[in-house]
This record gives structure tokens, C-alpha cells and sequence, in this order.
């Protein structure tokens, strides 16, 4: 079967799974005690009347099956409504928010796999020794790191004691030399977890395909170490990493919730975590059902690269 | 209007220090000294005797042995809360009457507990603090009276006395001052014999300047008003810069969500706008109200405001200040979500000319020279032409710039401002744009402040606070302010139905120590629920129930 | 000198029961263009034998002595780059299990190209167009398709035909051959030993083939040495080992060609397992296996000793007919009492035909009635064995 057929089949089948996301989050955002109208008026002693045509305003009065429906019935048309909290548009609201965490996350990814995929192959290779010990180490810490307590100590390190780059985000376009300076910190603080978690799935990964004969069988031809390892043995064992760094997408919004915080970055997790404290349910909805998008068709190019890297998931569908 | 602290841009708050974990060893420590070396060791010992003798007779009166087991709770994004909930249970279980566990919950979780506790009858102590303005009646209203009980007010333990009620009631409907501090002083008595709670330490405001930058600063006693003193005529303040840089740089503790004066919920929108918008009275910073764009007023009867208007001011949209500007304006409240801040006692505006109306009010109002001066917007507003959520206008000496969602709100000097200056104050700002950078971790305030990113910061923590204040690169401003913390007792069960109980563990509570090493010093030992803010009205320094 | 000296090869593994010398004091020569066997079970150290000579012996494996001499130069001794130069090119594998010996994310064609092009046999269209030839070679009957296939797309026996491209495809000297033809059904073994046989003349490759199936060793060999626990027992040009077995194992295993028709292709070759290699038996390690079996046996080790001398294999020499059994040096009182039986084509059978196939069978009949209780479809009888030479015809 041709990819485009496979990827078009795998977007298909990957509605139910945005209806159920959302429609999950909807439940739970909803059910929730407390709704956008409480937190408008407080807990003053507001006229019922007013309570109730505020609630009408924003279609909370009727059932929440209902408001799901209609929820979806504008989302299909790409209206994500207005904010009952900050009374504006939430399309343009979470767009502006964007691209600060698809630039956060991205370069944090870049340089999780950019540190961890050498890394691990480094102690895949050096299996046992002092390499393999120090990037096992240095995984473990990375690990065990709060990335909020590593965000805050390069922070007053770099930020405060050596004075290198800015504590937080300069007056600068996105796209500009002083914010990819900026983004240098709260990048290393995204990426350090990631990165520990790649270079161990990459070690391991590593390992097991240097075992396999093929390996073996590539030295014997006269290959040499540099083709064996980077050629086959890493390609082989892409596959698992792929499977991971598809999924870290998830990971990464988790972190940048702490990393945005931290770095005062204008990104979807800042705002995503104000907005659920502030209840405000149309833009919950609306960065739950993009980060539904977003792992979805992370899922999609992680299905894709497997193809790419390994003809027997090809030929099999 | 009162802030419930904690469920906005409070949640969250939290120091360096105690984020990585040293904070548990400085609450401990602090209770053991109190125990232990400090000085008056007998009277202390006297008032821990008198306390559990009173608990002990609640006791006996409800046929329970000691020790009588409950709980304690924080929210768990409030360090500060969580340490000294966690002190006021260590000073009980010193006692052998109580055996109080600690719990601390999210947020979410914590609202709903406040505001069912006395539905479900559950079986806990819980803290929290509150803000409120320049009125007393804030304060007591929402959490004292009957008709507040929650969830509908305040009034978490569904506390209910009659004397109470009609004392809260008959101040507000008194406008002579006199005659409100009078009942308000009795009020307080009354609720000292009750104990529906105990409060514990009343707040303070801090901003943290750079020396180099600002010279003097005058801190706003209430939140929302942080950055007034940068020009504020009304209360002869002003601030002059250190160089010839006339752009300020600040800190916002939250973004700016609504600017629309009957839409705004929390206090960094309020201070985002406070230098935009303009009332017709403007409270200054020491709680007296002050004519703004009203130059004179009177109060013609007890239900009756007569306002004379300045002239020759205009809005940033080039709209001139007339009358009808506040009668739109007031008119706009009527079913909003901030409708209370005027329909609580608006009835109508008879516009006499452009330049002088009357107020009307539905009844007696005590705190209408402190509750009058609601932003007055532009008729565009009303007529739909702007959204004040997008672009807040008004007729004050900074406009809207620009809004970086999430990142930073800038104001600009607004150049045809009304003001001609005074004595004090000049007719123009120093200060050209004001940069309020949105920055929600406190650590991170703090990092940019000393990395000379910000000019001052208003949002942080108090042991940071008390960290910089001796170093001379900094400047500290503080006052006392409108907010204190206080413990809910489940005043509907036993043994908590017993005055004799809760007096004796209000006895118990460690609030020097909470004041001291909690807060760092930041705020003073608080007994009535008046904060000494509202000096005038406030009993402050009476020991309750004794 | 010979293409392949190899002078008492002891390769130790380093495992948590102890350590175990898989390959113990090995010696042996091929010849250049010849095909050379090495016969015995799974696990007689066969394997690593084979990968000991590309030394691609892998931790917990160490070649812990002995020497490999190729075309007189020293392996062992090689740089890593003299290595990576001298495999695949001089010295080429197929191993065991074909398909796993190619990488699974690549074609076949790619992995020949890629093959030569590290030993700059060729490269572009010449390497494709001489990968495509080498795949017609080995008698792909589709080598355009091959050349594009990926290694899981071809069957057992174009896998093994694939990968005996990919080993020819540098022109070795010398190409090793680990159990070729297991796996593969009796036809194609068949068709595969007549292109090994072919190729290795055309090409005058020696051959090293390693191999638990006698029947392949008579069908394409010259010499073979057989091998026991990690040891030479017995050493001959093909023809002596099969018309005269001078050791135990040799005739047990003779005994167990499987014939025609039974439907097995792999028999116990003698009662009883391999002795576990961390605690070798003392003395004799057949002796426990061993039907005629003696004290001596048990107590002492048997050299591997010239037959018509009875003199040890000194290294590097090549004795026309060697074993390890106390038999030739006069230390077993009873002797070997096996005949062998010589079956020909027609089913005739005598003690002494020139007929080109053997069969050994019986004085060792523990060992055939053993073998048949183990097994349920053991041959009903001997005579049938005779079937088995056509297999290759």
C-alpha cells in the first residue's frame, strides 16, 4: 500500500481518537466543580438573575452533552469561541501562544536527540566502560533533575551571577539572534530529561542491535566500525527511539508547563495552566484538542519514519 | 470588592528557599524556640494553662475525651499557608487535647472543601487569607454574615448570630463616620467573644526597587493599585528616575486576562489598568478619598452624591469627559459579572449638565466615598465601537501600548492628561512607558530584578523580600495592607460548637512566631478581622475574650 | 606454504558457570582452492572456529592462543584497519543463519555494493551490474528483483545464495561457509552444494565448510577434519574418513547420515549430548560417548597422532590421516571392533567398493538402536541408507 494511502487511512482512523480526547476533556474540565461565571463574579453576591444570563451567555446553562455538540459544530468550522474569563477571540489567543512553544519544544527535542542519540551510542559501544559509566551517570541526573529546580539554577547562574544571557525574554521577534539566545537556557532545562531518557533507550536499544548478527555479519564483509555502527546498527535502532521521541511530545508539553513558568515564556503551557485555575473552559478545550493534533500526528510521523526506516513494517502493511 | 487571595495569582507563590526544601526546617525550628528560649516564659505558660483550661471545659461540656482527632489543611501551592498550618498543629498536639494531622490539597480541590465544609460537616481546620479594600464592610460582610454563608459568600463555617448580622448591616447603612466606627468597634468585641475565627497576622504590601534606578518609592497600601505611585496627583505622588531613561520596567505576577472594568477578576488586570482608567474619587495612599475627574462633591441627603466634574479632560480615544461618561459608565455594571461594585448601591444618575450630576443611591451607603470611583470608560465603549478587553481607554495619565500575551503590558505616558500640575506634582510623568513583565514564578521575579531586567518588582516573595532589604543596591518599600490570615474552625461541630474551645485554641496559635519566621517579618500579629490598615475603624491590639 | 595455516587455535569464553575453551588447541591448513570440512555437532566449537579465523570472536569470547596464518601473514597480529581490509576481502563468511546475517533495513544489492566499495572492488553501476552477475552466479533465478529485495523478501535458500554472493563478491581466497545448506530442503541443498562445487573452481576459492552433515562433507569436499568439544579427533582427505573411520566419533556419526526418504535432516549423530564445555571429561571427552571405551580412556589424553606412524601431528604440518584415539598408539586393549560397510549406487554392498559414497554403520550398535529410540522416525534399516548418495546426483 502506498504511504499516502497509509497516512490518509491513519488520519481517518484518528478521529475517534480526537473526539474521544476532547470529549474527555470536556467531561473532566466540565465536571469539575466551579465554572468561568464563578470565577468571573467571585464569590460577590451577584443578582441570580445576572449569574444565570451570564451562564445562557456562554451556553453553560444547557447540558453538557450539549455544549459538547456545540463545541464541536464551531470547531468544525474553526471557531473556538470567545473566553468568558479575558473576553477575547480564543483562536487568535492560543495561535499567539504557538509558536513560542513549538519553537521551545522543538529545540528542546533537536537537542535531546542531538545530545542523547551520540550519547547512547557512545555507551552502547564503550559497553562497560568509563564512557558507558559517565553517560549512565549523567543520564541518571538528568533524570532525577526537577527541570524547575535546574530551570531556576541556570537562571541565577547564568542569568543573575554571570549576567550571559537575559532572565527573561528579551523585546524581540521570535525568529530573532537575541531570542535564540535567550532560548539557550530554557531549552537545556526542557531538553536535559528528554535527553537522559533517549541516551538510556539509545544505549539500550544500541546494545541489543550490536548483539544481532547482522553486526557481525557487517564486520565480516570488511565494513568499516564507523559503517557498521552508523549505518546499520544505528539505523536498526532507531526504530525504539522513534517510538519515544514521537511520544516525548507529550513530555515536552508536561515540561514546558514548569519551563515556561520559570523562563517566562508566552507559550501554551503558561497558558494552559492559568487558564484551567481560571476554569476557562473554551481555551482548555481548544489547547487540549491542539495537543491532541499534535500527538496524533506525532503518532503519524512516528508511524511514517518507521516505514522509512525499516522495510519490514513497509512491506508488512 | 474583596480578593480571594489564593485562587488567582497568589496560588503559587513560593520562595527559593522553600522550593528546594529548607523552609520545613525553618517552621520547625521556629516552634521549638517559642517553647523553648524565649523570653516570659511564665506568662506564656500562663496562657497556654488558661487555653487548655478552657478547651479542657468544652471538653467535659461535650463528653469528649481527649485527644480529640482532626485535621489541619493548606493548599498546596501556598508555601507560606502550609508552614504555618503546620505550626498551629504542632502547637496543638503539644497540648495532649488535640490530634492533628496535616493535609494539604490542590487548589481545586481545596475550594470545594472550603466551600462544602459546613454542608458535609467536615471535621477540619482550615487557613486562608483575604484581601479587601478601603472599607471595613468588606471584610466583615462576606465572612460574618448570615447571608454569606458559602457558598454565597465567605462565611465558610456558615457562622450565624444576629448580633452580628445586625451590626454588619446597620454600618454599611450609616454614612456617618462616627457612628460606623462606633458600631464597628463593637462589632469586633462581638466577634472576639464569638471566635467564628481566629485571624492570625495581617498582611503587608512590599515592592523592591533598584537604587540606581528609583530613588524613593511609595508603596499603595492595596493590590491593584502597585504601580500608582509613579503618578498619581491625587495623592501628591510621583516618580522621578535616577537617570534620563524615562522607561520603567516592572513585574506583573499573572497575565493580564480582562481589562474591562465590569469583567475584571483579579488584581494584575487591576493594576494593569490603574493607571489607564480614572474614577470620579480616588482613594490615596493613606485611605482618604480624593476628588479626581469629580473636582468637588457633597452629599446632599442620606441617599443623595452631588459631583461637580472637572473639565477639559480627555479620554486616550479622544472622546471629552462629560456626565453622561458616568452615567454610561455606572450603567454598564447592570448584569456584568462585577455588577455588585456599583448595583450594591447605585440606583441612578440625574445629569444636571456636562459638568455636575447627582447620584442616587437604593439606601444609606457607609462605604460609598470608597466604592464610587469605578473606572469611568469611554461612550465608545458602550456603543460597542471598542472592547475595553482588547484596549482599555480611559482618561488617565498613561494609555495602552501594547500587549504581548503572556510576556509583557506596556502603558505609554498619555501627553493630554488633565492634570497641570501641582506643587508636588508636575503636569507630565517623568516616565514614558511602563513595561509590567509577566513573570509568574516568584524565584524568576527575583532572578530579573537582580539581573537588572526589572526596575522593581512587585510580586516578591517575603523571604526575598527580607533578603534584599539590607542590601544597599535595593530599595524595600512596605505598608500594611487590607489582607490577613485567619483559621476556620467547624464552628458546627463538636466540640468547635463550643466558644470555650475555639477561644482556647485562638490562645494557642503561634502568631509571632508565624510573623517571624513564616513570613520573615513581612506583616504584624493580627487578632480582629478590621486589618490595622483601616486605623480608624479597627480595634487592633485588644486581646479578645479576655 | 598454505593459504590457511592455523597453529593450535584456543578460543576461551568467559561465562558465569566458568570459563570455557570452545576452540582447544585446534591446528589444521587448506589449501589454496580447496575445499576443507569441518564436521561435528552443534556445539563442538565448530562456529567459533570459523569466526576465530575473521577474529570476529566478540566479549565474552577471547582467542586466547595459537596462531592464524593467512597466505603466511599473521591475523591475530593485524591492525584494525589490516582486519577490516583483510575481511570481506582475502577472507569472506557466510554464516549459519543467512538471513540474519544481512542487515534487515537494507537490500541485498545494497549490502553487496556497500561490500565492495569498502574493499574498492567497485563502485555505481559497475558495483550493480557486477552484484547482479555475482547474484546470477549463485543461481538466483531473478537477480534483478534480488538485487532490490530486502533480505526478509527471499526464501531460506536465496537468502543463503544472497549472502554466498555477498561473500564472493570481493573475489576472497578463502570463503567460509557455516552450515550452508541447514535449513534448506534436501532439492535445494543439492542444487546449492553443485553451485558451491561450481563456484569454487571457477573462482579457485578454497572453501572452508562447516557442517554437522556428513553427506554434504562427501558431496563437495576435499579434506575434513572432524571435531569434538573444542577438539581435532580425526583429520583426512574425505575419502580415508569415510572408507576408514579411525576414531569413535567419526564412525558414530558416519553411522547417522540421514538417507533419503526419512524426512529428517538432522539425527543424533551418537547417543548421548556433547559434554558440557566448563567441565570437560578427564581423559578422552568421548570417552563417556565412547562404546569401546577403556580406563585409559578416562585417565588419559589421546594426542592426535599420524595413523601410519603413530606419531603426534607436529604444528603446521599436514599428516595425510590423523585421529586422537588411543587405539593408534596401542593403549586400547580391545580395539575398535566397527566395520564399515560400502553401499553403491545400486544398493550392492561390500566391505570394499570403490563406489563413492559411504556409509558406515554397525559395531557400534549401541549407537544405531540408541539413536532410533530417540528418535521415531529413525531409518528401518541400514541397507536403505545406500539411497542416500543420490541425493546428490
Amino acid at each position: 500500500m502506498s504511504i499516502v494511502r497509509y497516512t490518509l487511512r491513519r488520519a481517518l482512523t484518528s478521529v475517534p481518537v480526537l473526539i474521544g480526547a476532547t470529549a474527555l476533556t470536556f467531561g473532566l474540565v466540565h465536571l469539575a466543580p466551579g465554572d468561568p461565571i464563578d470565577v468571573l463574579v467571585g464569590f460577590d453576591h451577584v443578582d441570580p438573575a445576572t449569574r444565570a444570563s451570564l451562564r445562557a451567555e456562554y451556553n453553560l446553562d444547557r447540558p453538557l452533552w450539549q455544549q459538547y455538540l456545540l463545541w464541536v459544530r464551531d470547531v468544525a468550522t474553526l471557531e473556538f469561541g470567545e473566553s468568558p474569563i479575558t473576553g477575547r477571540d480564543v483562536g487568535p489567543t492560543v495561535a499567539g501562544r504557538l509558536p513560542h512553544t513549538i519553537a521551545l519544544g522543538v529545540s528542546a527535542w533537536l537537542l535531546s536527540l542531538a545530545i542523547g542519540i551520540p550519547a547512547g551510542i557512545v555507551a552502547a559501544v564503550d559497553d562497560g566502560g568509563p564512557a558507558d559509566e559517565v553517560s549512565r551517570i549523567g543520564a541518571l541526573v538528568g533524570i532525577a533533575t526537577p527541570n524547575f529546580w535546574l530551570g531556576l539554577v541556570l537562571l541565577f547562574v547564568f542569568g543573575v551571577q554571570l549576567g550571559w544571557v537575559r532572565v527573561t525574554p528579551p523585546d524581540a521577534p521570535l525568529a530573532s539572534l537575541e531570542m535564540a539566545w535567550f532560548m539557550v537556557l530554557p531549552t537545556i532545562t526542557l531538553a536535559t530529561a528528554l535527553a537522559a531518557v533517549v541516551t538510556r533507550l539509545m544505549r539500550s536499544s544500541m546494545r541489543r542491535e550490536l548483539e544481532r548478527e547482522y553486526v557481525r555479519g557487517a564486520r565480516a564483509r570488511g565494513l568499516r566500525e564507523r559503517t557498521v555502527l552508523l549505518k546499520h546498527a544505528l539505523r536498526n535502532s532507531l526504530t525504539a527511539v522513534v517510538t519515544v521521541a514521537g511520544l516525548q511530545i507529550a513530555l515536552l508539553l508536561d515540561g514546558a508547563v514548569v519551563v515556561e513558568q520559570v523562563f517566562s515564556w508566552p507559550g501554551m503551557g503558561q497558558l494552559l495552566v492559568e487558564s484551567i485555575s481560571r476554569r476557562d473552559f473554551p481555551v482548555v478545550q481548544a489547547v487540549v484538542l491542539l495537543i491532541a493534533v499534535a500527538t496524533i500526528v506525532a503518532n503519524l510521523l512516528v508511524d511514517l519514519a518507521y516505514a522509512v526506516i525499516d522495510p519490514r513494517i513497509r512491506h508488512d502493511r | 470588592m474583596g480578593v480571594w487571595k489564593g485562587s488567582g495569582e497568589r496560588v503559587g507563590r513560593r520562595t527559593f528557599l522553600g522550593a528546594v526544601g529548607v523552609s520545613g526546617a525553618i517552621g520547625f525550628a521556629g516552634c521549638l524556640s517559642e517553647n523553648g528560649s524565649e523570653g516570659g516564659e511564665t506568662a506564656d505558660q500562663a496562657v497556654e494553662n488558661s487555653a487548655e483550661a478552657l478547651i479542657r471545659n468544652g471538653f467535659e461540656a461535650a463528653g469528649i475525651d481527649p485527644p480529640f482527632e482532626t485535621t489541619i489543611y493548606a493548599n498546596a501551592e501556598n508555601d507560606e499557608r502550609i508552614r504555618w498550618a503546620q505550626l498551629v498543629q504542632y502547637e496543638l498536639n503539644e497540648t495532649d487535647l488535640f490530634d492533628v494531622g496535616f493535609e494539604q490539597l490542590e487548589w481545586g480541590t481545596y475550594e470545594q472543601l472550603l466551600l462544602n465544609m459546613a454542608e458535609n460537616e467536615e471535621n477540619c481546620l482550615v487557613t486562608l487569607d483575604l484581601s479587601g479594600g478601603w472599607d471595613p464592610h468588606i471584610y466583615v460582610n462576606s465572612l460574618f454574615h448570615s447571608a454569606h454563608r458559602a457558598p454565597n459568600g465567605f462565611n465558610f463555617n456558615h457562622y450565624a448570630d444576629e448580633r452580628t448580622d445586625e451590626l454588619i448591616d446597620s454600618a454599611v447603612a450609616e454614612s456617618d463616620r462616627e457612628q460606623r466606627v462606633e458600631t464597628y468597634g463593637a462589632l469586633q468585641e462581638r466577634l472576639a467573644q464569638q471566635v467564628p475565627i481566629s485571624i492570625v497576622r495581617s498582611g503587608e504590601e512590599a515592592t523592591v526597587y533598584r537604587q540606581e534606578r528609583i530613588d524613593d518609592w511609595r508603596q499603595y497600601p492595596l493590590p491593584g493599585s502597585e504601580y500608582d505611585p509613579v503618578y498619581a496627583p491625587y495623592g501628591g505622588e510621583f516618580l522621578e528616575t535616577e537617570d534620563e531613561t524615562t522607561e520603567l520596567v516592572g513585574d506583573a505576577v499573572a497575565t493580564v486576562s480582562n481589562t474591562d472594568p465590569v469583567r475584571m477578576n483579579d488584581t494584575t488586570s487591576n493594576m494593569a489598568t490603574s493607571l489607564i482608567y480614572e474614577g470620579l474619587l480616588a482613594v490615596d495612599f493613606d485611605g482618604t478619598p480624593r476628588p479626581l475627574l469629580a473636582t468637588d462633591w457633597e452629599q446632599l441627603d442620606a441617599t443623595t452624591y452631588r459631583f461637580d466634574l472637572r473639565e477639559g479632560v480627555e479620554f486616550h480615544n479622544g472622546e471629552t469627559f462629560t456626565a453622561d461618561h458616568v452615567r454610561a459608565s455606572f450603567g454598564r455594571y447592570e448584569g456584568s459579572p462585577r455588577e455588585p461594585d456599583v448595583y450594591d448601591w447605585y440606583d441612578g444618575v440625574d445629569v444636571i449638565d456636562d459638568t455636575e450630576l447627582e447620584v442616587h443611591l437604593t439606601g444609606e451607603y457607609g462605604p460609598f466615598e470608597t466604592s464610587v470611583g469605578v473606572p469611568i470608560v469611554p461612550l465608545a465603549a458602550g456603543d460597542g465601537e471598542i472592547d475595553l478587553a482588547d484596549e482599555p481607554v480611559g482618561t488617565g495619565p498613561y494609555r495602552f501600548d501594547e500587549h504581548a500575551e503572556g510576556e509583557y503590558w506596556r502603558l505609554r505616558r498619555f501627553d493630554d492628561h488633565w492634570f497641570d500640575g501641582d506643587d508636588a506634582v508636575p503636569a507630565q510623568p517623568t516616565v514614558e512607558t511602563i513595561t509590567m513583565r509577566i513573570i509568574s514564578r516568584p524565584a524568576a521575579r527575583r532572578a530579573a530584578l537582580e539581573a537588572d531586567e526589572l526596575d522593581l518588582s512587585v510580586g516578591l516573595s517575603a523571604d526575598d523580600v527580607a533578603d534584599l532589604d539590607g542590601d544597599p543596591e535595593y530599595g524595600v518599600e512596605r505598608a500594611a495592607t487590607g489582607s490577613f490570615d485567619f483559621l476556620i474552625y467547624p464552628q458546627y461541630l463538636e466540640p468547635f460548637d463550643d466558644v470555650d474551645v475555639r477561644r482556647g485554641i485562638d490562645r494557642l496559635l503561634p502568631r509571632q512566631t508565624i510573623v517571624e519566621e513564616v513570613y520573615a517579618g513581612q506583616g504584624t500579629v493580627a487578632y480582629t478581622p478590621i486589618p490595622p490598615l483601616l486605623s480608624e475603624f479597627s480595634i487592633e491590639g485588644g486581646d479578645p475574650g479576655v | 606454504m598454505a593459504l590457511l595455516e592455523v597453529d593450535d587455535l584456543t578460543v576461551q569464553f568467559y561465562t558465569e558457570d566458568g570459563v570455557v575453551r570452545a576452540v582447544d588447541g585446534f591446528s589444521y591448513e587448506i589449501e589454496r582452492g580447496e575445499t576443507f570440512a569441518i564436521v561435528g555437532e552443534s556445539g563442538a566449537g565448530k562456529s567459533v572456529a570459523s569466526l576465530s579465523l575473521l577474529r570476529l570472536i566478540e566479549r565474552p569470547g577471547e582467542i586466547v592462543d595459537g596462531e592464524i596464518r593467512f597466505r603466511g601473514r599473521d591475523v591475530l597480529g593485524f591492525s584494525q584497519d589490516e582486519l577490516r581490509q583483510f575481511r570481506g576481502n582475502d577472507a569472506a563468511i557466510a554464516f549459519q543463519n543467512p538471513e540474519a546475517m544481512l542487515d534487515p533495513v537494507y537490500t541485498v544489492g545494497e549490502q553487496i555494493v556497500e561490500t565492495m566499495r569498502a574493499h574498492d572492488i567497485a563502485t555505481g553501476e559497475a558495483a550493480r551490474d557486477r552484484a547482479i552477475s555475482l547474484l546470477e552466479r549463485v543461481d538466483i533465478a531473478d537477480p534483478e528483483s534480488a538485487y532490490t529485495d530486502y533480505p526478509h523478501e527471499l526464501s531460506g535458500g536465496m537468502a543463503q545464495r544472497a549472502v554466498i554472493a555477498t561473500a564472493l563478491s570481493c573475489d576472497p581466497d578463502l570463503l567460509i561457509l557455516d552450515e550452508p545448506t541447514t535449513g534448506l530442503d534436501v532439492t535445494i541443498q543439492a542444487q546449492l552444494l553443485e553451485t558451491l562445487t561450481d563456484l569454487a573452481e571457477t573462482f579457485d576459492t578454497a572453501i572452508q565448510l562447516v557442517t554437522h552433515d556428513l553427506g554434504v562433507v562427501a558431496d563437495c569436499c576435499d579434506r575434513a577434519l572432524v571435531m569434538y568439544a573444542g577438539r581435532a579427533v580425526e583429520r583426512a582427505p574425505v575419502e580415508e574418513l569415510f572408507y576408514d573411520p579411525s576414531h569413535p566419533y567419526t564412525a558414530g556419526l558416519l553411522a547417522s547420515i540421514p538417507r533419503i526418504g526419512d524426512g529428517r535432516d538432522r539425527l543424533p549423530a551418537v547417543p548421548g549430548s556433547p559434554p558440557d564445555l566448563v567441565q570437560v571429561p578427564t581423559g578422552c571427552r568421548f570417552h563417556p560417548r565412547c562404546p569401546y571405551a577403556e580406563d585409559v580412556c578416562a585417565t588419559r589424553d589421546p594426542k592426535l597422532v599420524e595413523l601410519e606412524t603413530g606419531n603426534p601431528v607436529p604444528d603446521g604440518r599436514r599428516p595425510d590421516h590423523a585421529s586422537a584415539c588411543h587405539e593408534h598408539t596401542g593403549n586400547l586393549e580391545g580395539g575398535l571392533d566397527y566395520e564399515v560397510r560400502i553401499v553403491d549406487d545400486r544398493g550392492n554392498d561390500s566391505t570394499d567398493s570403490s563406489g563413492q559414497d559411504g556409509a558406515v554403520s554397525d559395531g557400534l550398535d549401541g549407537a544405531e538402536s540408541d539413536g532410533q529410540t530417540d528418535d521415531e522416525t529413525a531409518p528401518d534399516d541400514p541397507e536403505t541408507g545406500g539411497d542416500h548418495g543420490e541425493r546428490s546426483r
